[in-house]
This record gives C-alpha cells, sequence and structure tokens, in this order.
C-alpha cells in the first residue's frame, strides 16, 4: 500500500470513557498483552545424560491484559465538568473506545478499570496528568475490517 | 567480497498470512541457552574449591525475539494488518533484510508468536505499532548461496 503517515493531531482521534468524550489528552498508549510463553520444565531424570526440557504442557501460566495510559494536561475548570478527568471514580470499570481515525481503527475494551489518574501538581505551569485504566485478564479488541 | 551495508530500506517481516506493514525499525535478540552451571564438588579434606561444569550441560533454553516498530496508517482499518494480528498465535515467520536482492539474509523460524503489541497514539506526532515476536527457540538463517 501507499503509506499514508498516521497523526493523531490530524486523524480526529476520540478517547470515550463511560459515555464521555474525555477532553485534554495528548498521548494514548495502548498496550496489549498475551499470554507468556509456557515456561520451561525441567523433566531431567537420573538416567538422562543432558538436561531434558520441555515446555509447560499447561501453556503459558498467565492471562492476556491490557493497559491504557493518556497523557495530558488538566483544565483549571475540570471540577465543573461532570465528564472530565475528576468526575471518574478510581478502580470502577469504563467501557473505553480508542477510535483512532473517523474512518479508521478503533480498539474497545468494556470493563476497563481506571486506576489511578497520576495528577503532577504544578506550581507555576500547567498540571499534567498520566491516566491508567487496566484490565487484567483481557487484551482489548481492534474493530473488524471494513 | 566488497561490504553492502544494511540500511534497512527493503527489509520485510512475514508473520503467517500477514505481511507487518510500514516497518520503521525491527530489533531481533536470538539468545542462546545459559551456560553449563560450575557445580561446587568441593570436599571436607580440599585446601581449595574444587568446581565442576555440570556434566548435563546446560539447564535452560534458547530464546528469540523479533520486535517490529512500525508507522500506523490513517488507512489501517481497510488495510487490515498490524492491528490485527492475533495475539499467541503461533506462526511460521520470516525476517528478510532486503525484501527482493538477490541472496538477502532471511531468517525463518516456524512458531513466533505476537506476545505483545504497544500502539502509541500521539497529538501531533506520528502513531506507532510495536509488535513483540516470541519463542523459546531459535530461528533458522538462510544458507549461503
Amino acid at each position: 500500500m501507499a503509506l499514508e503517515k498516521y497523526t493523531g493531531k490530524s486523524a480526529g482521534t476520540t478517547l470515550d470513557v463511560g459515555s464521555n468524550i474525555m477532553p485534554g489528552w495528548d498521548e494514548i498508549t495502548i498496550e496489549e498483552n498475551g499470554r507468556p510463553l509456557p515456561a520451561t520444565k525441567d523433566v531431567t531424570d537420573a538416567e538422562d545424560t543432558a538436561y531434558s526440557l520441555v515446555d509447560d504442557p499447561l501453556g503459558g501460566d498467565g492471562a492476556p491484559n491490557c493497559v491504557l495510559t493518556v497523557k495530558g494536561f488538566i483544565s483549571v475548570t475540570d471540577h465543573q465538568d461532570t465528564n472530565g478527568w475528576l468526575a471518574l471514580a478510581k478502580g470502577t470499570a469504563y467501557a473505553v473506545v480508542v477510535t483512532v481515525k473517523a474512518l479508521g481503527d478503533t480498539w474497545t475494551q468494556a470493563d476497563m478499570v481506571f486506576k489511578d489518574l497520576g495528577l503532577g501538581a504544578a506550581v507555576a505551569e500547567v498540571m499534567p496528568f498520566n491516566a491508567k485504566f487496566t484490565h487484567s485478564t483481557l487484551a482489548g479488541a481492534w474493530s473488524t475490517d471494513a | 567480497m566488497s561490504q553492502t551495508e544494511f540500511t534497512g530500506r527493503l527489509q520485510e517481516v512475514i508473520h503467517g498470512t500477514y505481511t507487518v506493514e510500514s516497518l520503521n525499525k525491527v530489533a531481533l535478540s536470538e539468545t542462546d541457552g545459559p551456560d553449563a552451571a560450575q557445580l561446587d564438588i568441593t570436599r571436607y579434606d580440599h585446601t581449595v574449591y574444587t568446581k565442576l561444569t555440570d556434566p548435563l550441560g546446560s539447564n535452560g533454553t534458547d530464546k528469540t525475539s523479533l520486535t517490529c516498530t512500525c508507522w500506523a496508517s490513517t488507512a489501517s482499518y481497510a488495510d487490515s494488518k498490524n492491528s490485527k494480528i492475533p495475539l499467541n498465535t503461533p506462526a511460521s515467520t520470516t525476517y528478510d533484510m532486503a525484501k527482493g536482492t538477490t541472496n538477502a539474509n532471511t531468517l525463518t523460524h516456524s512458531t513466533l508468536q505476537l506476545t505483545k503489541r504497544v500502539t502509541k497514539i500521539p497529538f501531533k506526532d506520528f502513531a506507532t505499532h510495536e509488535l513483540t515476536f516470541e519463542a523459546n527457540a531459535l530461528g533458522t538463517w538462510d544458507s549461503p548461496a
């Protein structure tokens, strides 16, 4: 294909948390982690002349998971905004949708737990945040093709 | 021979039925298993330590990790590629250092699986996918022509 490089600025990316379109974001990072590789089990016995190793027949001991990190800047009037970052409850699961472009990829995870707002209290300049959402057993899903 | 420098301009990664698109950087790690341990067989009547290389050899396996950093395309929804590669699905994978070039080095691995995909969407720069493929075994480089 001819490559059209994507920029967040021109592509109209949106971040929906619950029913709200979140403001003030600067960078969104979607980390999808698969199940870990199977551990290698040592099944060497007394008659073996070299180590005998097998991949864990039960597969990888763990689950896929995902972490969504959103960096941005908070507004001084967010406390008046029922849809803003300060209105999110820690430990609560929200449906999260990242629409990369109006006609582009959409990443969805129905139960992302809001873990941390990561607010950096600046004295003289802007106030940045570094919000984190997690899901411990699922990796989320990208939209299917048109 | 005269040296032909590698530029990465023509490199290609194919994972199963997916051709990784818009490659910017590829990092390949092929790691041998651990060295054989040194067993301590010192006895009470020794005046210095006595060590023996583990007669069973190395207790561990080789590992391969292939990390691809790719630009995300504005049209990737229609293109159906980097965001659609499934996690934890082993597939035959090839890494070609220079697609279309005679005798270009090619690594083949039969069981690499995608274990991690990190998508960064910055406000004003280029979005990227970082795909990490891993396996508990080494791949094979093509034989010299």
